[in-house]
Parts: structure tokens; sequence; C-alpha cells
């Protein structure tokens, strides 16, 4: 790694990318191309028109990339759009992500506005906080609770709108679930527990069931 | 080459494993992409497998990996060929290959004492197809330079070894895995080698020492 180049862009730069060991952009920065390296850090406002291949990842700002990302660790701070696929070990999000393609990692902790097509995680961690859509959800251990104690939420709640803290998701399906303020075509699981303001189209469980009184179901079985 | 399905559903009652195992190994790779196929249904959408692929996966997954730390058996499973060389003398002392194959091959692989893993299965795939009875010694001979070149461009892309004959003439060939031809009448489809599925078993007798 000691012979690697660095390759930072500060203030407005461009890029073509290539192999380095730490590529950094703090301001505005495009990079053309793709990107390998052990360390990747955004402050600021980020465009990768390639792929990213990193151990660790940090954005702090706006980033979109056009290909896919794969970073073992990766935090975002701010606003991401990625159109291809992240693959990761722990990927922490809070803000607002979009991804076109799938999300994959072992630890998915996140906590904002999540718009994934496909989101496949060992431990699924999400804390909603206005409206996501995530398509398909499975792992092992699946989470989503709402933002708690927010006033600023508690207000937009009483005005009729796309605003609330909500998910809408296709077919979620995993070890142990636990929702909250989801709206679900189809929940497949072991242990399944519906929280408040749930509406589920469908619930196939194999150990227990446990809705609250304030959600919604349509059909249960038990297989 | 309509093949039978089977939903999510069945597969794990069938099998056992719950959802999380089946997503995790998708993670790992150990179930290709290709597998999941997603069909809608009267219950809204659902996944599909190829039925008898994937309980054979699953199968051997189950089998081994008490053995095997999950991404050992990715890279087992994957068709990238393995970075490991192997001396031909204990490939035929272990059965992988016959000796009748091992000569055949020596005169265009060279006779050098370790063998690469592509160098490997493609003797592996020449004793296969002795094997079979279906070919001579001598249309392997012709097989082996034929693979050997042109195995390498399908790279990551998997590929089916066919062997055709018309009037005792015969013809070798490399197509993409699964892809469907036709021909002329008069042409029969002698052998139809299945290379990813050579790759498996290949890695698995390997590994099993």
């Amino acid at each position: 790694m000691g012979d690697k180049r660095n390759l930072i862009i500060t203030g407005i730069g461009k890029s073509n990318g290539g192999d380095v060991h730490l590529a950094k952009i703090e301001g505005v920065g495009t990079i053309e191309g793709d990107v390998s390296c052990s360390e990747f850090k955004v402050d600021g406002k980020g465009e990768l028109q390639g792929s990213l291949k990193a151990a660790t990842a940090a954005i702090n700002g706006i980033f979109n990339i056009r290909g896919n990302l794969q970073a073992d660790q990766f935090s975002i701070d701010g606003k991401m759009t990625v159109d291809g696929f992240i693959t990761g070990e722990h990927i922490r999000m809070n803000g607002m992500v979009t991804v076109k393609g799938g999300c994959e990692t072992e630890k998915f902790d996140a906590n904002g506005r999540m718009n994934i097509e496909m989101l496949n995680a060992g431990q699924i961690k999400l804390i909603l906080q206005g409206s996501s859509s995530i398509n398909e959800i499975g792992g092992e251990e699946i989470e989503i609770r709402r933002q708690p104690g927010s006033i600023l939420a508690k207000w937009l709640k009483s005005v009729p709108g796309p605003f609330g803290n909500k998910l809408n998701a296709g077919v979620i399906e995993g070890d142990t679930i636990y929702l909250e303020h989801t709206t679900a075509d189809i929940v497949r699981g072991g242990e399944v527990k519906i929280g408040p303001g749930c509406t589920i189209g469908n619930i196939e469980y194999k150990q227990s069931l446990d809705v609250h009184s304030s959600s919604k179901i349509i059909k249960h079985v038990k297989r | 080459m309509e093949e039978e399905l089977i939903s999510k559903k069945d597969l794990l009652e069938l099998t056992g494993i719950s959802y999380g195992q089946l997503y995790r190994w998708k993670r790992k790779n150990l179930l290709p992409e290709e597998w999941f196929i997603r069909k809608s249904a009267f219950t809204g959408q659902e996944t599909f497998f190829p039925k008898q692929r994937i309980l054979d996966r699953i199968d051997k997954i189950l089998h081994m990996k008490d053995d095997l730390s999950l991404d050992e058996l990715a890279d087992m499973f994957s068709p990238a060929s393995q970075a490991i060389s192997i001396p031909m003398k204990e490939l035929i002392e272990r059965n992988i290959v016959s000796t009748n194959a091992a000569k055949a091959a020596e005169t265009y692989i060279g006779k050098s004492e370790l063998y690469t893993f592509e160098q490997t299965l493609c003797v592996y795939i020449l004793d296969y197809c002795l094997q079979t009875g279906e070919i001579s010694l001598e249309e392997g001979r012709t097989m082996l330079p034929t693979f050997l070149e042109y195995y390498k461009k399908f790279k990551e892309q998997q590929c089916d070894l066919i062997l055709l004959r018309k009037m005792g003439v015969s013809v070798f060939l490399l197509v993409p895995a699964g892809g469907e031809i036709h021909f002329e009448s008069g042409v029969k489809i002698i052998l139809r080698v299945d290379v990813p599925g050579m790759i498996e078993q290949l890695k698995l007798k390997l590994i099993a020492i």
C-alpha cells in the first residue's frame, strides 16, 4: 500500500480515478472513471461516473455514483444516489439514499429516507424518517422502527400528504422480523412481530406472530 | 430445455432451511443470481428456482458447511479457476484422472510436473469424455487443443463443450452454457459436457484429500 499514490481533490476539480491508496474529495469533485482504493472520503459534493471499490468509505455531503459501490465499511451522512449495486460488510446510512440496484451486506444500519430496489443483509436496522420504499427485503434479523418522539414528525402527520415516517415494501422475508409503520404486500418469516401503524397484505410465519392493535393484516397463515 | 421450477416457500419447507440462511448464502455467492427467477403469482411476487440444481446445491452446502467455511464453499462453487497447481502423479494416484487421459494430454499440455487448474480441468474433461465411451482417443486428441485455446475466452461466462458427428466426421464446439443451438438434419449431438458442473466436481475431488 505504501507505494500507491493519493487522489485528492480540494476545491473544485476533476480526476480520472484509478488505483490509489487514499481518494478524497473536499469541496466539489467529479471522478470520471473507476476508483479502487483503501480509503475513500467525500466532504462536500462528489460524483463518481464509474464504480468504487474501497476498504472503507465515508461520505459527508452529497454523493452520486453511476456504477457499483463496494466497501467493507461504508458510512454516509447526507444524500446519495447509487445507480448500481452496493456490497459491503457493514453499511451505515444516515440521510436520504437511493439505490437503483440492490444492497448486500452483513450489517445494515440506516436512519432516514431509503429508496432501495433490493436489500439483502444479515442484520437490518432501519429507522424511518420520511417516506422510504424498498421493494424486497431479506435477511436474518429485520427491525424497522419509526424515529421516536420527533415533534416535527408529529406536526407533519397532522397535514395530509406524502409526509410521515413510513415504509412501503413489496416483500419482506427474514428469520425474526419487527415492523412499525410499514405497508407491505407480503411478510414471511419465523418470528414475526408487527408493531403500530402497519398494513400488511399477507403474513406467513413459522413460530410466532404478534400484531399491534392499530395494524391491519388482511390475511395470515401459520406454516 | 424447460426446467422444473420450485417456489421459495416449497424449497424452504423441503430443505428445512430458513429465509435468513437462504439470503446469507446468496450474499456469499453460494447461490448464483441467475437462479433467482422472479415471477408474479396470485399471492404477489414469488421467487422460483430451478428445482434440481438448487436442491443439489443446498444438499452439498448442508453436507459440507461443517468442514468448510462459507467463503471456501463459495470458492468451490464459483466457475472461476483456482490458483493451484497439482502434480500429475497425484491426480492419477488419487484416481481423479485415468492414466490414458493423462498420457493423451501430455503431448498437448507438455510434460510438466505441475499442472495448473485449467490444465487439470482439461484432462479431467477428456477423461470424462473417454469414460462415456462416446469418443475415441483420437477424437480426444483433437478436443484438447480446442478446449485449451478457447476455454479462456469465456472468462467468467460459463460454457458447454459439445461434440457433433455427421457422416462419421466429428466436430467439437464450445458454446455459452445452456444456449440453444440447432443443426441441419443428419447432425448428431454425441456429447454435451456441462463445463461449470465439471469444474464443481473437480474442485470437490481436489478438496477431498
